[in-house]
Parts: structure tokens; C-alpha cells; sequence
């Protein structure tokens, strides 16, 4: 990671993005890896982003939550 | 149940009771307070292990007999609580602590607790800077894991079923079962793409292909090309040390900072951002291990230490520091 916070994969992604969509049209495959946009977001379907969970609010029940830390 | 050392890890995730195992394991005596579903984890290691009844909890606490030192892992159960009545009466205690977030330790019932209760917070990770004001004795400690006899890469690729060059990622499951069950199914369909063998580690569910259960997992990370995981504290800290290339996806917990823990390594928040990162790591080789010392024999010689001297002296925490 740099000085400026976690690595986003997505974010290094564009980059790699611009020259695989060049290799792309260069040797005519089709991995939908390299494309954005729609085409990329209907790769997946929604349990697919269930499984990461959004941030937490505010810890309730200091004294007495029982489920995992 | 031994009055010598109680090491308490109610905590309801897996990783109070592994720093507990790591500590006890090799202090070779104490006694590990944790939920039941983990004592497989502790018999496999030899460490003593109860747990309290699911209903009249603070019952039990107040007729449990008082440990020379009570070492308290992190959780909020165990420093205002249903420990409260044992904490009374323990000659001394001791608090275990990860990074947390401030609120936790700084809400007012907490905060005293601390205070009043606790000789000393032993922390294995970098607090928060505003707990620095905290009025208790502070030794920070690398970090506090099992680190168990790594098996070699062959042997754990064979015993996985992994054929010899086939690309493996080894996913760690940790959190909600539901999550858990989410994330290996979206692996399936990453792995199948990326012409890789998956296997999902669980404790919770159903061990049938890919998910396996595996204790240890620590010794089974050298099989992996790649690792996918929560952000949790072994799972980082362990992967880290090993030198294994390894995506993180940070779970919301209502303590624990996965966010921060996750700070300098590559983070996927979206099954996109998974597969690039996948991707990306299946064709990069390894990273360089990080070398840290090993807190968890740290703290069991703090342990020794204060058992034979009855009180720490500076001299005794600062090597540790």
C-alpha cells in the first residue's frame, strides 16, 4: 500500500483494464475479467454481492452482545 | 478447573480463543474459558478447556473458584459483564487486547472497568492513539498467534487433493455461516473461471467439497497460490507471516477494525474487485514474510514472571515492548 490507504484492487484494475481491452480487441477473446460497465456487473448476480457486508453502525448493546467481536 | 490461570475468550469469534490457545499452550498449565463449539480446537492442543452452561452464565462465574490471574481476551462480556463477579474476587487480572475501536474502551462503564479492575492491558496490535490515556499499566506485545509446524507445500497440496501445478486458492471462512456459504459459492465460480482448485476453510459449514475443516489452518497456508479472507486478527497476521499472496475482504464487526487491519493489504469490496484481485495474485508469486516475534510466548513468560513475583516490575514488561 502507498501513503494514501489500502490498496483498491478496482481502482489498480483501470489501468490493466485500458491495456487488456486493447490485447482484447487485438486477439478477439471475450474474458468478461477485462470489460466494465454493464456487461461486467451482469457477470455476477446478487448473492454474489451479498457476501460482503456493509459497514457497521454505531456498536449496540456494549454491556451485553454476545455475537462475534 | 485449575485456580492457577483462567484465560477468559467469550469473545463469540474464533480469535479469543486462539490467542488463548497460543498462550496456554505454551505456558503448558491454565485453564481456557471459551464457548463450546471450540473445544475440539483445545483438546487437539492439549489445553484445558471449560465452558459455562448456555443459561445461568453469571451464576456460574460467581461460584467459579478465583484464579491466581484472570487473563480477560478483549470482549465487553468479560470486563462489564457476567465476569464482573469473578473479577471481585481474583487477586489480579490482565486484559488482552487487539486493536478495538476507541468507543469501546472509552464508553464510561468500560473505560472504569479498566481502570479500576485491570493491573494491566497487555495489546497486540497498535491501539487506537486516544487509548493512550488510559490509566492502566500498557505493554504492547507482537502479535499473539498459534503459529503451528507449517506443512510442506507437497504434503498439503497431496492431502488436499490439489494435483501438482494446479493453481489453489485457499479461502478462509470466518463470520455469519450465511456470509460464509455467499462467499464460497462466488470462489466456485471465480475458481472455475480461472481454471483453479478452490477450497473454502469452515468450522461452521457443512464439510463437503471445496469447504474442508482444517485446524490448524495456519499450517495448511503454504499449499495455497492464493488466499482469500475476512480481515480478521489471525487471519491477517498469519498470512503475513507466512508470505502468502492474499486478498482481503474486511467484515463489519461491532468491535474489531477489520478496515484498519486490512490498511496495507489488497482489500476487495465487490465480487468484481475479488476476481481481479484473484487474478492478479494467482500470477505473482509469493510475498516477502513478514518477521515478527512471537507474543504469545511473550505474554506466557509475562505470566511466569508475575506468578513467581506476585507484581511486574518495569524491568520484567520492557523487553517486550
Amino acid at each position: 500500500m502507498g501513503a494514501g490507504g489500502p490498496t483498491c484492487i478496482t481502482c489498480l484494475r483501470d489501468h490493466d483494464d485500458n491495456d487488456a481491452d486493447n490485447d482484447a480487441a487485438d486477439d478477439g477473446t471475450n474474458d468478461p475479467y477485462f470489460y466494465g460497465g454493464r456487461e461486467r456487473a451482469a457477470y455476477y448476480d446478487a448473492d454474489d454481492y451479498r457476501a460482503f457486508e456493509p459497514a457497521p453502525d454505531r456498536p449496540p448493546g456494549l454491556e451485553t452482545d454476545t455475537g462475534a467481536s | 478447573m485449575s485456580a492457577g490461570i483462567l484465560y477468559y475468550a467469550l469473545g463469540g469469534g474464533h480469535g479469543h480463543v486462539l490467542r488463548g490457545l497460543a498462550v496456554l499452550s505454551r505456558l503448558g498449565h491454565g485453564t481456557l474459558l471459551g464457548p463450546p463449539a471450540l473445544a475440539p480446537w483445545a483438546a487437539a492442543l492439549g489445553v484445558a478447556y471449560v465452558s459455562p452452561p448456555a443459561a445461568g452464565a453469571r451464576e456460574w462465574f460467581a461460584a467459579c473458584p478465583a484464579p491466581a490471574l484472570l487473563v480477560v481476551d478483549v470482549f465487553p462480556r468479560g470486563v462489564v459483564a457476567e465476569l464482573t463477579p469473578l473479577l471481585g474476587r481474583a487477586p489480579a487480572a490482565w486484559l488482552v487486547a487487539r486493536r478495538v475501536r476507541e468507543d469501546y474502551y472509552l464508553h464510561p462503564p468500560v473505560r472504569a472497568a479498566l481502570e479500576s479492575r485491570y493491573e494491566r492491558v497487555l495489546w497486540c496490535e497498535t491501539p487506537p492513539p486516544a487509548l493512550a490515556d488510559l490509566a492502566v499499566g500498557a505493554t504492547p506485545l507482537p502479535p499473539i498467534l498459534l503459529r503451528p509446524r507449517a506443512l510442506d507445500r507437497a504434503e498439503a497440496r497431496r492431502r488436499l487433493g490439489v494435483a501438482p501445478g494446479e493453481p489453489l486458492i485457499l479461502a478462509l471462512g470466518s463470520g455469519d455461516p450465511e456470509h460464509q456459504r455467499l462467499l464460497c459459492r462466488l470462489l466456485v465460480k471465480i475458481a472455475g473461471r480461472r481454471g483453479a482448485a478452490l477450497r473454502f476453510v469452515s468450522s461452521e459449514l457443512e464439510a463437503a467439497p471445496p469447504v474442508v475443516a482444517l485446524f490448524p489452518a495456519a499450517a495448511w497456508l503454504d499449499a495455497a497460490d492464493v488466499v482469500v479472507t475476512a480481515a480478521g486478527y489471525h487471519a491477517v497476521h498469519e498470512t503475513a507471516l507466512a508470505g502468502v499472496p492474499t486478498v482481503l475482504v474486511p467484515q463489519a464487526r461491532a468491535y474489531d477494525d477489520q478496515r484498519w487491519r486490512a490498511r496495507e493489504g489488497v482489500v476487495a469490496s465487490d465480487p468484481g474487485a475479488l476476481e481481479a484481485a484473484v487474478a492478479r495474485l494467482l500470477g505473482g508469486g509469493r510475498r516477502r514474510p513478514v518477521r515478527v516475534g512471537d507474543g504469545a510466548a511473550a505474554l506466557a513468560r509475562l505470566i511466569e514472571r508475575r506468578m513467581e513475583l506476585g507484581v511486574l516490575g518495569q524491568e520484567e514488561v520492557a523487553p517486550v515492548a
